[in-house]
């Protein structure tokens, strides 16, 4: 089962983006629970990229998919801005941040503790934040 | 669109948002925290009764108060999360750090 839905590079996206791939990842089946984390782990990804790789550039895009094999669950985002090296994520102390009163670096943190597996993918045209879960 | 309630009481201020806290509304309630605290209001409770989502972004708002928040003598009580929302907490490992209640007759004892 494979499904994709393309996003406009602008924060108001990011309901729609989590309301398709909630309804998508019901349809196959998935355990609400499993659901409700998958959806947040996809909305750092999608917030960080458009956000931090597109700087809200309404005019840019960003390319989701959604495909279950069995009892593997992959979720690609293909993305044309600048890669953000999230294989190599090293973990920020929690306390560190209250520390700073700083208000970001917490959502690839969050994608890590979701998914079963993070890489980043790259070719000449685009990349691709692949994330599995085993479900 | 999340909307943001606020409710006085003696001694603490309660804010109630409604609908999803992400990074597109995140910015509503940094600035409803930030007016409060201009006001001198140090003691939040956070009602999550109506709070159907949350993300880091979200969190992070009240993770940028916190350490101002117990330097003037406050702290943020948050009560009647959604399973949903106290799995981010639980996640971020943040449930150890804040004080959460049940219901919303147990703020006034976690917040004076």
């Amino acid at each position: 089962m494979k499904s994709s839905y393309i996003a406009i590079c602008s924060k108001q996206s990011l309901p729609k983006i989590r309301a398709f791939v909630e309804s998508e990842l019901l349809s196959m089946d998935i355990q609400v629970e499993t659901v409700h984390q998958l959806v947040l782990a996809v909305d750092e990804a999608c917030a960080n990229s458009i956000i931090h790789q597109h700087s809200c550039d309404g005019e840019s895009r960003i390319h989701l998919s959604i495909t279950r094999s069995g009892k593997k669950l992959l979720i690609e985002l293909t993305d044309s801005g600048d890669p953000f090296p999230i294989s190599d994520y090293q973990p920020r102390d929690l306390q560190e941040i209250i520390k700073k009163r700083t208000k970001g670096g917490l959502g690839i943190f969050l994608i890590t503790q979701i998914m079963d597996e993070v890489e980043l993918l790259q070719n000449d045209q685009h990349h691709i934040y692949r994330f599995t879960k085993y479900l | 669109m999340m909307k943001i309630r606020e409710i006085g009481h003696e001694g603490y201020v309660t804010v109630q948002p409604s609908g999803e806290l992400d990074a597109n509304s995140s910015i509503l309630m940094d600035e409803k925290i930030q007016e409060l605290v201009d006001r001198e209001v140090y003691r939040l409770h956070i009602d999550c009764s109506k709070l159907q989502y949350i993300s880091s972004a979200g969190l992070g708002v009240f993770i940028s108060f916190l350490d101002e928040l117990h330097e003037r003598g406050g702290k943020f009580v948050f009560s009647n999360m959604s399973d949903n929302v106290r799995k981010v907490f639980d996640l971020l490992g943040l449930a150890q750090l804040v004080t959460i209640v049940e219901s919303g007759s147990q703020v006034e004892e976690a917040i004076l």
